[in-house]
């Protein structure tokens, strides 16, 4: 099997009204992507106009997903066509590159966004947390 | 090629706002706020007797580069560690950004009508 390639990891972040991160998250699943942390905020943009012009909504959902730099342009791409984020209004996203990642299932670093990183053995964590 | 960052602020909980219109002023649109918990030692205070937690405000806020210094440098100024809100402020790179073109172009013309 030999070492796993190095990958840069992203996390890709989504911001978009209350009930549409659902969307979202079942976006994802066609992909392939399990895993996804969905959180409540509010906006704040020209929420002052908005108030005025009596519509109050600004409750916004936050979906947090972190991906793999091969696949992560695809599913920005494809989170922007599903939920036309091109047109105003409809929620933003981005990606942002991580400098480290650790998790259960595949254990790994990736230092400065470009893949060169140390390897984490899955061995390590899991005799870590034996010792605990 | 225009690039952006993510200024991420850390306040208590109902200093948001405060947050928000600072960076405002300095040229932001818009952030998103979420509701969140801070776990440092110092802050659990006891209040009859009880343990409360200290609650916390997150914002995020996606900019532009060049108006990162200003939206933080105001956001310290108006919500910074020695006000009451006890904010931290950072700040993380972005490298694809979907959503803002719409306010892309606005942006440019508002840029160049405050610079006349």
């Amino acid at each position: 099997m030999g070492e796993p390639k190095l990958e840069a990891i992203k996390l890709i972040t989504c911001i978009v009204d209350r009930g549409i991160g659902k969307m979202v998250i079942k976006l994802c699943k066609e992909e392939g992507i399990s895993s996804g942390l969905l959180m409540h905020g509010r906006g704040t943009a020209d929420s002052e106009m908005l108030a005025m012009l009596g519509l109050g909504e600004n409750e916004k959902d936050i979906i947090m997903i972190s991906i793999g730099e091969s696949k992560s342009s695809a599913i920005l791409e494809r989170i922007t066509e599903g939920l036309h984020l091109n047109e105003p209004g409809h929620g933003i996203a981005f990606s942002i590159p991580l400098s480290a990642v650790a998790s259960q299932r595949d254990s790994y670093l990736s230092v400065r966004g470009d893949g060169a990183g140390e390897f984490l053995k899955n061995t390590e964590l899991n005799s870590d947390r034996r010792h605990k | 090629m225009i690039k952006y960052d993510l200024i991420l602020t850390i306040v208590n909980r109902g200093f948001a706002d405060e947050v928000m219109s600072a960076a405002k002023k300095a040229g932001a649109f818009g952030g998103t706020v979420i509701n969140a918990r801070g776990t440092g030692t110092h802050e659990l205070q006891e209040f009859f007797g009880a343990l409360i937690q200290p609650e916390k405000e997150l914002v995020l806020i996606l900019t532009q580069k060049e108006k990162r210094n200003e939206i933080m440098t105001a956001i310290c100024k108006y919500a910074g560690l020695n006000k009451e809100g006890m904010g931290i402020s950072f700040s993380l790179p972005v490298d694809a950004v979907a959503g803002i073109s719409a306010f892309k172009d606005d942006d440019i013309t508002k840029a160049d009508s405050m610079s006349e």
